[in-house]
Formats: C-alpha cells, structure tokens, sequence
C-alpha cells in the first residue's frame, strides 16, 4: 500500500543544512494501522508529508496505492490526494469561516462527480457517525478541542480515502477526547483504512498494529 | 464551489471589519471618483437629442490675437472671422455661427435667468430638434431679418398656456418676436444646444451683421459631409487663417483659432490653459494617465493589504492542499474572492456615484444654476457602466494576482507544522 525507499529529506538554508530523514525504507501494507514514533524533531511529520505526497523528498521514491509519486505534477498529486489520502492534524486546521458542515464537505470539493446534494448528504453521514450531526451548522470556534477533532476525523474520511494520516490527532486533547478520536481511528481500520499515526503516547501507540520508532531521522525499530 | 468562495468573503469580511471598511471605503471610492469622472467625459463628449452629431462635429469657440510679445487678446469668434476666412473653405461642411443672450423670466415664483441661441438657418441641420409644433426659421427670414422665434416647450407653457402658440408674438428684452416653432425642451447639459429661445442672429437687439472686428461673441459649429474628414477641415482653416495673418497690416500682430477641436478636446480645454490653442490631445493622455495612476494608488494598497490578509489565512490554504486543491484552484480561489471583493467595491462606489451625480450634477456639470433647476439629461448608461464594471475587475486582477500566487505556491508541509485551530 505504502512504500518509501531509499528516503532522505535534508533542509536547506545559506548558512545551515538539516537532515530530517536518512535512508528511510518502510513499508506498510493495505489495512495496517501503523504508529510512528520518537522523540520530538526526529523526522516523524516530515515523514507523513512525504507520504502524504505534501512534501518532496530530497533523494528516495514514494510509492502508495500503486502509485509512483516521484515525478506527479502538482495538479495529479492534488486529485491523488483527494482521492486517496484524508489528513488528521494535531491543530485539528478547521476553517474557522466555514461552520461544521462546509468543513466536512471540503474534500468532496475538489473531488470529481458528486453532486452538491449528495456532497451534503455525505457530509451529513459522516457527521452523524461521528456523533456531531447536532453541531453541522457550528463553528469551528463554538466546539470543544474533541469536537474539533472529531470534525477534522469527518472531514478525512468524507472523501471515503483508503489511507489516513494522523498527526498527533490525540496531541491537544485529554484523556477521555483522546479515547474518543482513537475509538473511531479504530473503527475505520477495522473498516479496511490503513492508518498511519504520529504519536507521543506509548499506551495509544500499544493499541495499534505495530510501531515504527524513529531517531534522528532513521529509523531505529 | 462559488458558494463556498461567497462564504469565505463574507465571512473575512465580517470578521476583519477594520480591513473590509479600509478595502472597501478604497475601492468604492475609486469607483465613485472614475464613474463621475467617466460621466462628466461622457456628457461632454457623447451624442445625444439634439446634438445627435456631436462625436463627429468640431468648433472654433475661441480666438488669440496676439500684439508683440506682451499683449494677448482672448475673446469668442468675430462673424467677419467666420464670414470672410472660415466659412470660405472648400469642400463646405455644414456650418453655422451662433452666440447667446440671456433674458428674465418671471417663472415658478421667482425671477429666472433664461438663455436664448442667435443663430442662422444650418443650425437646424446640424442638430436635430423635436419640433412638436411649427418649424424652424428660414434662410430668407435669416436674410429679411425678420423677428421670428422658435421657443422651447416651457417657454410656450409659460407663454400661452394652452392656448395656440404658432404666430402669436412674444416680447424678450424689449423686441417683439413671432412664434413660428415649438421644440421639446432641451436637457440643461446639452451645452451646444441647450436655451429655451432660437432666434436668426440677424433679427437680435443688436446689429452684429458688419461689424470689422475678428473676435466677437460668436462660436462655429462644423459638421463634416459628404465622407469629409476632420483632419481636411483642419488643415482648411489653418490655410485661411495663415492667409488672414499674411494680409494683416501689422506684422506683430497674429490671429490664431482654437481647433477647430471636436467634442474632446473641448471637454480637455475646460480643464487647459485658456492662452494654450493646440495640443489638447496630450492634456487627454495626460488625464488618461493620471486616472491610470489614480486606480493604481488603491490596486498597490489592495495589494499589501491582500498579502497581510491572505497570509492570515495560510493554515486553510494548506489544508485546501492536503485535501486536493491545486496550485492553480487556489490562485483561481484567491482571484475570485478578490474579485467578489471588489465587485462588492464597486456596487457600493456604483450607489455613491448616483448619489453624488444626483446631489450635485448641477455643478459637476458646469450648468448655470440661476436658469432654474432644469432637467439634465444625465443617466448612468451602459457605456459609464461597463467602464465601473471593467474598472472593478482590473482591481481586483491588479490587487489579487501577486497575491494570490504567491500564496498558492506556499508549502503545505510547512503551513501545516504548526499554526493553532
């Protein structure tokens, strides 16, 4: 499902020159729920952008969902993207002007062949099995930090993806939200998503399928 | 899709209510200024009843005489100018000489300056009235200096009432005059036309039929025919006017004549140096440039406002990317908000406009006041219109483009590291 050889991602300044990721290989296969783990600065986000086809690596390939992503223009990587991949951040990055319903609908936006209604009753249907059809004419400033989650959760798999990448989306959220978010991160794996999960916490990341641990930009287990 | 841009407008708006008031309070003004500007050029220079020619027609309204270096005389045309040099060209266009009187009138409670036109018989070739009665004088009334009128609408009203007005007389600074033609009344902006009395130059209270002198009261009204160009005629008048300064016993003494200038360059000279004959063109590209400048004042604002603002919105650029918007949805994304934004602008300076023309179009149009609140025949037409609209959305081009580019190749990887909800 996903495949990153060779990976290497070096920034780039006049004065400075940091490496991310060095020769990074992985593999995850369709359906896994991955952790990916390590110490802060280790290369963990800059490894689900690259995956996540938002960042180019300086040297190495990226293949997911049987596609080579070297190479894409920016307009296929888009479409790619919205087909395939849906996002969960830690900062959750709702639009604050538009209320719950417009957010969720983002991604079927920019997507081929839906129909505003069915957009909407989509959007509504993701809602509901997130538990926030209450709250569609919300904004995103009138929800708590675990509704907020769970909308930015709507709003990934709206699109219906075969891939979610998760950026410490339990990172801003207490302990009972955070069960909340994983319980529906779970529920959609056992759907068939593949889920690859940034996170801190060791007691999520023995939840999941397996975990990666990352240090200075390689992997170490 | 659209709907969703209409949202986020809203919505910023709103929002960032200092910034919406500074953005639209620029553009709406901007708008408001050009349309003005705009409807003011049009009114000088589009034609319309009965000045129906007037994109075709040129004048000669002024003459310079000047003595040496130091003594200049500005004053309108003399008929022996006209008579004896102007009018000899060949091929003829269509001319007629014309000044203007003013007389009071006793109307609506109040005493009212009333203008009157002192003409000859081409003039009704020339422009085209609305005669609801009656008819215009002729070349032999012209000839036999007969004191013949034709009278707008509401000096017949005030006149006659509803009695029959056609043969009766009238009595205008002391000379008696016979009605022969009733024409509708002429909008106050007309200004070649406009008057409420036409009588032959030759039936006024005064003789001006002989006079010797070059300079006098009058202007020339040409229209070309029979395919003639502007420029023919030009060159014509240049050539008798050369011949005229040629025979002139005084050698330090030259004439010149103002054009003969169509409607534009009179528009420009209200806004020239009076003692400047010529050249009228250049005062055009320069009040063309100065507008250009003037809409690129707020476009460069706009601009950095633009940046300031779209930047604010990084974050959601970024998960438009992540979640399938391209480079170029985002820049079209950023470009259609920016336009609806100044759309919004120009709605609003569009209103301003009308208020304004409305409140003071007396002045804006340069019409004498003390003749009585007359109708103007101003109207936001199609052409100020399109020109309000096309100015919208070089706005909004001018002022979202860089923008708009430089925000839709921004790096989501990095937008999205940070930033809050």
């Amino acid at each position: 499902m996903i495949k990153l050889s060779n990976i290497q991602k070096v920034y780039r300044t006049s004065t400075i020159e940091t490496v991310a990721l060095e020769q990074v290989n992985l593999e995850i296969a369709k359906g896994e729920f991955v952790s990916v783990m390590g110490p802060s600065g280790c290369g963990k986000s800059t490894l689900l952008n690259i995956t996540g086809l938002l960042d180019e690596p300086t040297e190495g390939y990226v293949t997911i969902a049987g596609e080579d992503g070297h190479g894409l223009s920016d307009k296929k990587k888009a479409a790619f993207r919205n087909r395939h991949i849906g996002f969960v951040f830690q900062n959750f990055h709702l639009i604050n002007e538009l209320n719950v319903l417009d957010n969720v609908e983002l991604p079927m936006l920019y997507a081929r062949g839906i129909t505003p209604s069915e957009r909407r009753s989509r959007a509504m249907r993701v809602l509901e099995r997130v538990g926030l059809s209450h709250r569609m004419k919300h904004f995103p400033t009138e929800l708590s930090g675990g509704q907020s989650q769970r909308v930015a959760i709507a709003r990934a798999i709206a699109g219906n993806p075969s891939i979610i990448l998760a950026d410490e989306p339990t990172g801003n959220l207490d302990s009972h939200n955070g069960e909340e978010v994983m319980q529906i991160l779970f529920d959609l794996n056992r759907e068939g998503t593949t889920i690859v999960m940034v996170t801190h916490d060791d007691k999520l990341a023995r939840q999941t399928g397996r975990i990666m641990r990352f240090f200075d930009g390689r992997q170490v287990l | 899709m659209l709907l969703n841009y209409l949202k986020i407008v809203l919505k910023t708006l709103l929002q960032k209510k200092f910034f919406s008031a500074l953005n639209l309070f620029g553009i709406s003004t901007t708008v408001m200024i050009i349309m003005v500007a705009a409807l003011v050029f049009d009114n000088h220079t589009a034609p319309r009843a009965p000045e129906v020619y007037l994109d075709k027609m040129l004048f000669v309204q002024r003459v310079k005489t000047t003595h040496g270096d130091d003594w200049i005389t500005l004053n309108g045309v003399g008929l022996k100018l006209i008579d004896e040099y102007l009018k000899k060209i060949e091929p003829k266009p269509l001319m007629s000489a014309s000044t203007t009187e003013v007389f009071e009138l006793y109307a609506s409670g109040r005493l009212q300056r009333k203008k009157m036109i002192l003409t000859e018989p081409s003039f009704w070739s020339i422009y085209q009235f609305s005669f609801q009665e009656g008819r215009p004088f002729n070349l032999s009334e012209f000839s036999q200096h007969e004191p013949v009128i034709v009278i707008s609408r509401m000096l017949r009203d005030h006149f006659f009432g509803s009695k029959a007005a056609i043969g009766q007389t009238i009595t205008i600074r002391t000379k008696e005059y016979r009605v022969i033609g009733i024409v509708d009344n002429v909008p106050a902006n007309c200004s070649h036309t406009y008057a409420d009395a036409w009588i032959p130059y030759t039936a006024g209270a005064f003789d001006f039929v002989g006079s010797d002198d070059l300079d006098g009261g009058f202007s020339l009204d040409i229209l070309p025919v029979n395919g003639q160009s502007s420029e023919s005629i030009k060159m014509a008048m240049a050539e008798s006017i050369r011949r005229l300064n040629i025979g002139l016993h005084s050698s330090d003494t030259k004439v010149y004549i103002s054009g003969p200038e169509n409607s534009m360059e009179l528009f420009a000279r209200g806004y020239a140096d009076h003692t400047v004959f010529g050249g009228l063109t250049d005062y055009l590209v320069k009040w063309v440039a100065a507008l250009l400048l003037f809409m690129m004042l707020p476009s460069v604002n706009l601009m950095s406002l633009n940046i300031t603002r779209i930047r604010e919105r990084a974050s959601e650029m970024a998960v438009r990317k992540a979640f399938g918007a391209s480079r170029m949805r985002l820049f079209g994304q950023l470009l259609t908000e920016n336009i609806i934004l100044t759309l919004v602008g120009g709605i609003i300076g569009l209103v301003l406009s009308v208020v304004v023309i409305h409140v003071f179009s007396y002045q804006l149009l340069g019409v004498d006041v003390d003749q009585g609140k007359v109708a103007l025949g101003i109207q936001i037409n199609y052409y100020v219109f399109g020109f309000a609209l096309i100015t919208c959305l070089v706005f909004g081009l001018l002022s979202g483009v860089l923008p708009a580019l430089r925000m839709s190749k921004l790096n989501p990887a990095e937008v999205l590291k940070g930033g809050s909800k």
